[in-house]
């Protein structure tokens, strides 16, 4: 039987979050002969993070692409913070092994007793520190710099101990507190700092590479359900090869977006002494490592890779 | 005894509302404060204000309605006769309540069925304060719409009682149309 | 979609509320259409639409015009304007028009304007012989230069939506609103010739003492929003917040009229219109999932780009959307459910976001002092005791200006961008 799957995320339409999608939905149109199609919906019109999450769960919607970031606070999946652990994960392509490895599968499947499917990953750029009237270059300059945060517990533990004056603010007010200075600086992904015109406010961009920001794709428990065994093997696999093919995209992405930036005015330069930033925060990834087995699992696999 | 009751309950929604709108004007006020003035900041208050926000708007809504602050066309049973008026504006408030009575359902379903999680706002505001113990969780937010529905909802089922009254003794419609309007100033 | 139509007239006539009459609709659309399923989705959409923070400037800026009113500075606003206008033929009317300029610097909603110049202005008009629909639908015509000018919720909600910079948004709407103020003062002069309107009562002078000194405090709110926010002292969103307390803070240091109990009368109130208003937000939450997870947008916006490709006929297509949707809807939940498609054509007409969203918003405001569904329709008549068919024949002339500017507006890019230019980058 044919089924459509309408799934949302909640950035705009030229963000690689939708674009990564529309590679799901090729691959799960070409893997099922057509028998599943699946939509996408931009630009929040199902919903936020926070409501594709819940719509989701209460069957309301399909499926979603769904920061990572979010689900640990929004539905207690823990799991998902060993994803942002400060520096423990070195590139894009360690990263993409994971997600497509049977660990990425666990994690995933922590997911089940949510009544959510997880079916593979998209990842939104490597996250860096954009300020608008100084460049950062060592980690001394951060010191009080107002700087706007996803009001996570991990993200700010990350920050205070790095220095900033973590702020919450809401997303859509950064680009006007950046180009009036309400805020210093935040911690962003170069794509965003394109797509969002971020580059117009602020011209200061600090490689930090402090972590990684991967989207979830999945479905609702009760759509997968009625789907058919060979229908959920071949989404299965889409998914498996989304997640391949966005985190090629997303590396290939980040040089041709910082080519933009600099010929936007926008400096990019690098932190002289990383290494004191990644000492300061390492005592994070212990503290939650020691939370999760599975966080403790990932830790452990990033640890004895590199 | 019934009129005693709506005293309390107005004086009651009247102080929490106040209390709540004060509140709002306090916590969005002071991170103004301390991120101008002190370069530092309260990570929780823009979430705490939106849920201010939403127990207002839910909340105030019976007091709107009361006031005649709830937007809405009267020409129709201004015009008509009075038995046709009648039956109008029953069955405006009969739709109304099949509206209401659906969102209080639902509402109190997806408050049960999704209010599961805890409010992060409320994690970080009980850190700051050194205390741990239970987290509130969003049910306590989401609660606010079947909640202030329900109470429009039942003033709603009692003036269709007293219209159906009016209807039946042959009283005229004006009371319908006192207050209506009249307070939005 | 035609079923969820019908439903809403039908409902709307029969005097349910506007918010009801939107969620009547929804749910009309979700039983015709075999999606009962999704009633679970009713109550999350109405809390998220409302679970906004930019939407914390409706409180705010509602609660600093009550307490201006409480304060006594309509009145105020209303003498200075008077002493300005001068003793001329139909100046009373005069009075209410510039009452309406200066008073948008203070109020950032039409309906705040609304109620509060027409508590004052609509009474005094019909003392002094006006006919109490003229009085009325004048101050409805005024109130929409409220949003054109810092403080503006809809240009901030606009901005917000589209990451357009809200201080250049607000330096873009201040032309037009003058606009549109000067083309009411000529219209009411004229009116003061046709119908021999009575000369307006002086000033007495004890009042007139210090009056341009007392009224300051209050002119200066919009330079404080803007050079706050400009400053990087807050948020647009915070800066509905520090209108508030600047509004506490004159009230009760520098005219020293407001009591305890004034203030709490101020909050409850903001309490309740803040309610009446975000229902309606919260309902259009709804609609505005139906209509986004049935590609409405997407379809409208091609239906329009297959129709034409030229920049002036959708535009003007767009606005003709536009004034339609305000006939029937509030500004702000009008906003939230066409946003979706303005992103998907806005990029064809290609015009500059700015003067685009003061396009836009003007548009809304029109909306609001046109019937059927006008809020500041209801308002005005509901203060002058006069029925709304009176009113609305009334404002249709006033309507034919607001349009004039509107188009003027939409082809006349240096109308709203010259401030911008000179101020702003
Ligand atoms: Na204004
Ligand atoms: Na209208």
């Amino acid at each position: 039987q044919d089924v459509t799957l309408k799934m949302g995320h909640a950035a705009s339409t030229t963000h690689v979050f939708h674009s990564g999608l529309e590679i799901f939905a090729e691959k799960v149109a070409e893997k099922t002969g057509g028998s599943v199609a699946v939509e996408v919906f931009g630009d929040r019109q199902l919903g936020d993070d926070k409501e594709l999450l819940e719509g989701i769960q209460i069957g309301l919607i399909d499926g979603a692409l769904v920061s990572s970031a979010t689900l640990p606070l929004v539905i207690g999946a823990a799991p998902f913070d060993s994803l942002q652990l400060p520096f423990l994960i070195g590139s894009y392509e360690e990263l993409s092994d994971l997600l497509t490895s049977d660990l990425g599968d666990e994690l995933l499947a922590t997911l089940d007793d949510k009544s959510i499917k997880g079916v593979g990953f998209i990842e939104a750029g490597q996250r860096h520190f954009l300020a608008t009237s100084m460049q950062v270059e060592g980690i001394e300059n951060f010191a009080g710099l107002k700087t706007r945060i996803v009001p996570i517990p991990l993200h700010k533990a990350i920050w205070e101990t790095i220095g900033v004056n973590p702020i919450g603010m809401a997303y859509g007010e950064v680009y006007s507190a950046l180009e009036t200075g309400t805020i210093d600086a935040v911690e962003i992904n170069m794509s965003s700092i394109r797509s969002e015109s971020l580059y117009d406010a602020a011209k200061h961009v600090t490689k930090t590479g402090h972590y990684f920001w991967p989207g979830v794709i999945m479905i609702s428990g009760a759509r997968w359900d009625a789907l058919s065994d060979e229908q959920k093997a071949a989404v299965a696999e889409a998914g498996h090869e989304t997640t391949a093919e966005a985190y090629a995209l997303a590396s290939s992405l980040e040089a041709e977006t910082i080519q933009f930036l600099e010929d936007n005015g926008v400096t990019v330069g690098e932190l002289g002494d990383l290494d004191k930033m990644r000492e300061l925060t390492a005592p994070i990834v212990d503290e939650w490592t020691a939370k999760d087995p599975l966080i403790a699992k990932i830790t452990e696999h990033f640890r004895s890779g590199s | 005894m019934l009129e005693t009751f709506q005293t309390i309950y107005r004086r009651v929604l009247r102080v929490i509302l106040i209390a709540m709108l004060a509140v709002l004007l306090a916590v969005m006020s002071a991170q103004v404060v301390m991120r101008y003035g002190f370069n530092s900041s309260l990570i929780w208050s823009e979430e705490l204000c939106r849920y201010l926000l939403i127990w207002i708007s839910f909340l105030g809504l019976i007091a709107a309605y009361e006031r005649g602050e709830v937007a809405a066309l009267s020409f129709l049973t201004r015009v008509l006769p009075r038995v046709p008026a009648y039956g109008i504006a029953i069955l405006g408030r009969v739709a109304s309540l099949v509206l209401l009575v659906t969102i209080i359902r639902y509402g109190w379903l997806y408050a049960e069925r999704a209010g599961g999680q805890a409010i992060p706002a409320a994690r970080f505001i009980l850190e700051e304060l050194g205390q741990s113990g239970p987290i509130p969780t969003i049910f306590w937010v989401y609660i606010a719409l079947p909640l202030g529905m329900g109470l429009v909802a039942l003033r709603i089922l009692f003036e269709v009682a007293a219209l159906a009254r009016g209807l039946y003794r042959g009283e005229s419609l004006a009371i319908l149309h006192d207050g209506e309007e009249g307070s939005a100033a | 979609m035609i079923a969820a139509l019908i439903i809403f007239a039908v409902v709307l006539v029969m005097g349910v509320p506007i918010a009801f009459a939107l969620g009547l609709a929804s749910l009309g659309y979700l039983f015709f259409n075999d999606q009962l399923h999704l009633l679970i989705g009713f109550p999350q959409k109405m809390i998220a639409g409302t679970n906004n923070f930019v939407l914390l400037t409706i409180p705010f800026f509602i609660l600093a015009g009550h307490l201006m009113s409480a304060a006594n500075l309509t009145r105020q606003i209303v003498l200075f304007a008077q002493t300005l206008v001068g003793r001329v033929r139909g100046g009373l009317a005069a009075v209410n028009v510039t009452a309406s300029m200066l008073f948008s610097g203070v109020s950032g909603a039409a309906t705040a304007e609304a109620s509060a110049l027409g508590s004052i202005m609509i009474p005094a008009m019909k003392n002094d012989g006006y006919k109490a629909e003229y009085a009325a639908a004048l101050t409805a015509a005024g109130s929409i230069l409220g949003p054109m000018v810092p403080p503006s919720l809809a240009l901030i909600l606009y901005g917000v939506l589209t990451g357009t910079s809200i201080s250049d948004l607000f330096l873009a709407g201040i032309m037009p609103a003058i606009l549109l103020f000067a083309l009411l003062l000529a219209y009411v002069l004229y009116r003061a010739r046709r119908d021999g309107h009575p000369l307006p009562p002086e000033v007495p002078p004890e009042e007139r003492k210090g009056l341009a000194l007392r009224t300051l405090p209050a002119l200066m709110m919009p330079v404080i929003i803007v050079g706050g926010i400009k400053g990087g002292v807050f948020t647009p969103t915070e800066a509905a917040a520090v209108a508030a307390v600047y509004a506490l803070f004159i009230g009760v240091v520098v005219y020293r009229s407001l009591t305890l109990s004034k203030i709490a009368d101020a909050f409850y109130a903001t309490a309740t219109m803040t309610a009446g208003v975000m229902v309606i937000v919260a309902m259009a939450g709804m609609a505005s999932f139906i209509l986004g997870i049935e590609n409405i947008p997407r379809e409208v916006a091609q239906g329009m780009k297959e129709l034409s490709s030229s920049p002036w006929v959708l535009i003007l297509l767009l606005n003709i959307i536009l004034l339609v949707l305000g006939l029937f809807l509030e500004p702000l939940a009008a906003l939230v459910l066409v946003m979706p498609i303005l992103n998907e054509i806005a990029p064809a007409i290609g015009m500059d976001p700015v003067q685009f969203g003061v396009m836009v918003v003007l548009n809304l405001m029109i909306g609001m002092i046109t019937p059927p569904v006008g809020l500041c329709l209801f308002i005005v008549s509901a203060i002058g005791r006069t029925p709304l068919e009176k009113v609305a024949r009334e404002v249709l002339p006033m309507i034919g200006l607001s349009l004039l500017v509107l188009l003027l507006v939409a082809f006349v890019p240096t109308l709203s961008l010259a401030l911008v230019m000179i101020f702003g980058g």
